[in-house]
């Protein structure tokens, strides 16, 4: 079965095979190709530098007119992600009211704004309120705990 | 039905009457000039009006800026949508650099890119496809007409409100001309229509949907009062489209209602429904909304509020009501000691938790008001029109109980003075004329005076106007030291 959104997501990973992200690994489901796997590598010059992110990206029905799903698989101290590993990013928003995605947003250009978000942690809109509150506070110390936490479970 | 009909219907009823009823009652030949229906909520400072003429009204906005701008009307939309309809701010800018504006509003491109090349791929779908299936912006990004109607369908589907809408390329300024969302098939068009005519009415200060479900008016403010009786019958703030409150400012009410429920210890003291019987002590349950009360056991008329002697209030009985003003507590000075500070707010509230029970058992009043209209005309044998001062009186009575409920929370917040003053008095005619009302209007059947209920009725709404009018503005000096 072919759809119009499987044609995309296969020339999509067409492109990333042939024009490969520095460092991102995208590989979908053996038998769901809506079903990616993606290893999002820490943005050098950060807390999280080193450690290697697992990521899960489900582009579903409605894919591309509405965003894929995304999740953090790895732990990750992170105020825009929580315990679950949602993520709090505008493209990517669930809430169809807030969310900034359009069809024309490629899963590679997706990531790349994930790996910012990694390096620019947003605190004024939070997810995870008690992470945010403790960048706030004691920047310093939340980003040793977050170094921590990315040596503990993202190597 | 027209006029004439209708008064001919009037006479009708009238002559039946009289002829029914005899000498017992004296008629009143027409209607008292001084009924208002909708009383305190006084639309004449309202107008109604239907989204069709917003539309028009939009519609001369973008002719007359298309033609001082010399620009095609979807640009000017586009600014007006990006500087909330304000026409200073739009014009100033258009006079400091049209190609600013055009560009902060989406019309024009920051680098205009090369045409594409056909066969084009779509971006969205990767697809390749000639020159006539593809939709061009200006920005020089291409979509295929399917994938792009695909979005638009998403974006009004899930509820777009913002009718600027992006070229769906990523980091692009552009936003979509509605000439070109309006090209497509309906329903976009109309949809789209009704997202612009939505964010008019919503910058708008002096405009706002009517609150009711399904009601199609959007009400137009003309003045500063606050409270409206839609066309549809729902009665609603202008301000922040809750229950209408005045006199009391949106502001002044949330804070009160804060205040109140942070403190619900006092509160539930004060909203217990049983007082002692100031005379013999009797416990007296209170279930009818009038504050003059007769205990049954030794049949002391006193006052709910201030549980004084009835005697003393009212003017009819040369008496003065003036239970509104705190007593024991030096208003004047500027900073009220704790337990001063306690008994004030104790004052306000207990008037206002009082009022607001007596606001619900007039809403109770209200709802039985049919069956109540059918016993009278079965009682005194007489017309529909003449059982009409039955629904007035009570819809006046809801209207008063909930100005003067509201009215505690201002006077609560009111600094002493003589703005203060004037209220107070304007308070306490009001809310001596509305016990008398509400007694009236709590009577059995055989027993109600129309003559005395419609007189009270007039009466009554100059004084519920005269409250709420003489507080709309805006200079009010607020209490610190709460």
């Amino acid at each position: 079965m072919s759809t119009p959104a499987i044609k995309r997501i296969q020339k999509e990973l067409a492109r990333l095979q042939s024009d490969p992200l520095e460092g991102i690994t995208v590989t979908p489901a053996e038998d769901n190709i809506r079903y990616l796997t993606v290893i999002l590598p820490g943005p050098k010059g950060t807390c999280y530098e080193g450690g290697k992110f697992k990521l899960e990206v489900f582009c579903g029905e409605g894919y591309p007119m509405q965003p894929p799903q995304c999740r953090f698989l790895t732990r990750i101290y992170h105020p825009n992600i929580d315990r679950l590993g949602r993520i709090c990013l505008d493209i990517i928003d669930q809430n169809p009211a807030k969310c900034q995605w359009t069809p024309a947003i490629q899963i590679g250009s997706m990531l790349l704004s994930i790996q910012s978000l990694l390096s620019e942690p947003n605190v004024d809109d939070p997810l995870d309120e008690r992470v945010a509150s403790h960048w706030r506070t004691d920047r310093k110390g939340a980003e040793a705990e977050a170094r921590r936490q990315t040596l503990q479970h993202a190597k | 039905m027209d006029r004439d009909s209708e008064s001919e219907y009037e006479e009708e009823v009238e002559e039946e009457f009289e002829e029914e009823s005899g000498e017992e009652m004296m008629v009143d030949p027409s209607p008292p000039p001084f009924v208002v229906k909708d009383s305190g909520l006084d639309n004449e400072h309202f107008t109604f009006i239907n989204v069709a003429d917003i539309k028009t009204e939009i519609d001369n906005l973008l002719s007359e800026y298309e033609q001082m701008f010399q620009i095609p009307s979807d640009d000017v939309l586009r600014i007006l949508l990006q500087f909330q309809w304000k026409r200073d701010t739009v014009q100033n800018k258009w006079f400091d650099s049209p190609e600013r504006i055009l560009f902060e509003s989406g019309c024009t491109p920051a680098n205009p890119s090369t045409p594409p090349t056909y066969p084009y791929e779509c971006p969205i779908c990767y697809c390749s496809y000639e020159q006539n299936d593809i939709v061009l912006l200006n920005c020089g990004h291409g979509f295929c007409k399917y994938c792009f109607t695909a979005h638009l369908k998403q974006l009004l589907k899930k509820g777009q409100t913002n009718p600027q809408i992006r070229c769906p390329q990523e980091q692009c300024t552009i936003k979509l001309p509605s000439s070109l969302i309006k090209s497509f098939n309906e329903p976009y068009a109309s949809q789209y229509n009704t997202i612009v005519v939505t964010d008019y009415i919503g910058q708008r200060k002096n405009l706002r949907w009517c609150p009711g479900a399904n009601c199609p008016w959007v009400i137009r403010r003309d003045g500063l009062l606050r409270n409206v009786a839609c066309l549809c019958g729902t009665k609603f703030c202008f301000e922040c489209g809750g229950p209408p409150h005045m006199p009391v400012s949106c502001e002044l009410r949330r804070k009160w209602l804060e205040r109140i429920q942070a403190d619900t210890e006092n509160l539930d003291w004060i909203t217990a429904n049983t007082k002692q019987c100031p005379k013999c002590r009797n416990p007296i349950e209170k279930n009818e909304g009038c504050n003059h009360m007769t205990c049954r056991a030794c049949r002391h008329e006193f006052c709910w509020i201030c549980l004084g002697d009835w005697k003393t209030h009212g003017s009819s009985t040369g008496g003065y009501y003036s239970c509104n003003r705190p007593k024991n507590v030096d208003l004047e000075k500027k900073q009220m000691s704790a337990k001063a500070r306690i008994e004030y707010f104790t004052h306000y509230l207990d008037r206002y938790v009082s009022h607001q029970k007596s606001h619900e058992y007039a809403e109770k009043q209200k709802k039985n008001i049919l069956e109540k209209q059918e016993n009278y005309m079965r009682h005194f044998n007489c017309g529909r029109k003449v059982v009409e001062f039955l629904a007035d009186s009570v819809d006046l009575l809801v209207d008063c109980r909930n100005a003067l409920m509201n009215s505690y929370i201002l006077g609560f917040y009111l600094a002493p003075g003589v703005k203060k003053d004037l209220f107070e008095m304007q308070q306490q005619q009001l809310e001596a004329s509305t016990e008398r009302l509400s007694e009236l209007t709590e009577k059995k059947v055989p027993d109600t005076n129309r003559q005395e209920t419609l007189d009270f009725i007039g009466i009554t709404s100059k004084f519920l106007h005269s409250m709420l009018e003489g507080m709309v503005d805006s200079l009010l000096v607020v209490r610190t030291d709460l």
